[in-house]
């Protein structure tokens, strides 16, 4: 079976962290994918950028829109 | 660059759908997947089981607290995704707009920046031989052929090449207003290069690591150097219509070699 882990986190809180935790964080994750890889779990994975510089598409009535800003 | 399209969708209207239309829309859904595989544009892609099938994880001061779903509060739900291989947002986002969401009655998705890459130029410096023109013996051609081979299957190869010598190339030099056309060869050869190397990877960290696993490019294995250098990305110089020009003539970062 094939599962999909979507990592949601406070970017507010992200923001405050200092350099170094943030970058402890990207390792950690790092290494977590390493073991998934390791042991065959891993499918496939991404990072994203930060919801700035997100666009939504939004279909209404057949006809698509977009939206270029951050999500509520 | 690679998106992530996110398609968010109302679930309870998906399931009432009878069963023809839906595997109707499942038809559009792979033909749509098909046209993206022929383009050479897609990366990958989902689609996701109903929220009653999810659970959310916590981990809050060390302790692990799982919710289950369905979870009511949210309107739309993820029904699935797409990541994209685009030249910039602008491709992206003709590509979202052709997911047959609107089919489904509902909102379609919102699409994400993926990952930004990091382009880095591995520089092989000249050597006595290399200006020469003297060829790389087999035995280093080999080791070259099978790094390079192990960059492109990993995804991370660019482009590389090497450079003929500098007695068939030429400088031009300013002064001023007038440009004088210099003929090799150049002498100092330690400023001049044989060879480079673009991988594109997500971290210095990474392109360190594959760095040092560069073959040693002189044809006997003695001392040497090579330079690594990050490249400019378009994004980094801010927005501008020069910079929108660049990208229009697809300047704007490397398509990966697989």
């Amino acid at each position: 079976m094939k599962f999909v882990c979507l990592g949601c986190l406070d970017k507010d809180a992200l923001g405050k962290a200092g350099r170094r935790e943030q970058q402890k964080m990207v390792e950690a994750c790092t290494d977590f994918d390493q073991e998934l890889h390791a042991k065959g779990h891993f499918a496939a994975g991404f990072a994203l950028q930060d919801t700035s510089a997100a666009t939504t598409i939004r279909w209404q009535g057949g006809k698509a829109t977009l939206v270029r800003r951050p999500f509520c | 660059m690679q998106y992530l399209c996110l398609i968010y969708q109302d679930e309870k209207e998906w399931q009432k759908l009878p069963p023809a239309e839906s595997q109707k829309i499942m038809g559009e859904f792979f033909a749509y997947t098909d046209s993206i595989k022929k383009s050479g544009n897609h990366a990958g892609g989902n689609a996701l089981q109903p929220t009653h099938t999810a659970t959310t994880v916590r981990v809050r001061q060390g302790k692990v607290a799982t919710t289950d779903g369905p979870f009511a509060e949210t309107k739309e739900q993820l029904g699935g995704y797409y990541p994209l291989n685009a030249r910039d947002l602008n491709e992206a986002i003709q590509l979202a707009a052709r997911i047959p969401a609107a089919r489904l009655g509902s909102v379609g998705g919102p699409s994400r920046h993926g990952v930004q890459d990091m382009r880095y130029m591995i520089i092989i410096k000249a050597t006595k031989d290399s200006e020469a023109g003297v060829l790389p013996p087999e035995h280093l051609l080999e080791q070259m052929a099978a790094f390079h081979g192990e960059l492109a299957k990993a995804g991370v190869l660019v482009d590389g090449s090497g450079l003929q010598a500098t007695s068939k190339g030429w400088r031009v030099r300013y002064r001023g207003a007038n440009r004088t056309v210099i003929d090799g060869p150049f002498a100092e050869t330690k400023e001049l290069i044989a060879g480079y190397t673009i991988i594109n990877v997500k971290s210095r960290a990474e392109a360190v690591e594959w760095t040092k696993k560069f073959p040693n490019p002189t044809l006997d294995g003695s001392d040497c150097e090579i330079e690594v250098r990050q490249m400019f990305e378009l994004e980094d110089f801010g927005p501008a219509d020069a910079i929108d020009r660049f990208r229009e003539l697809g300047m704007s970062g490397a398509e990966k070699l697989s």
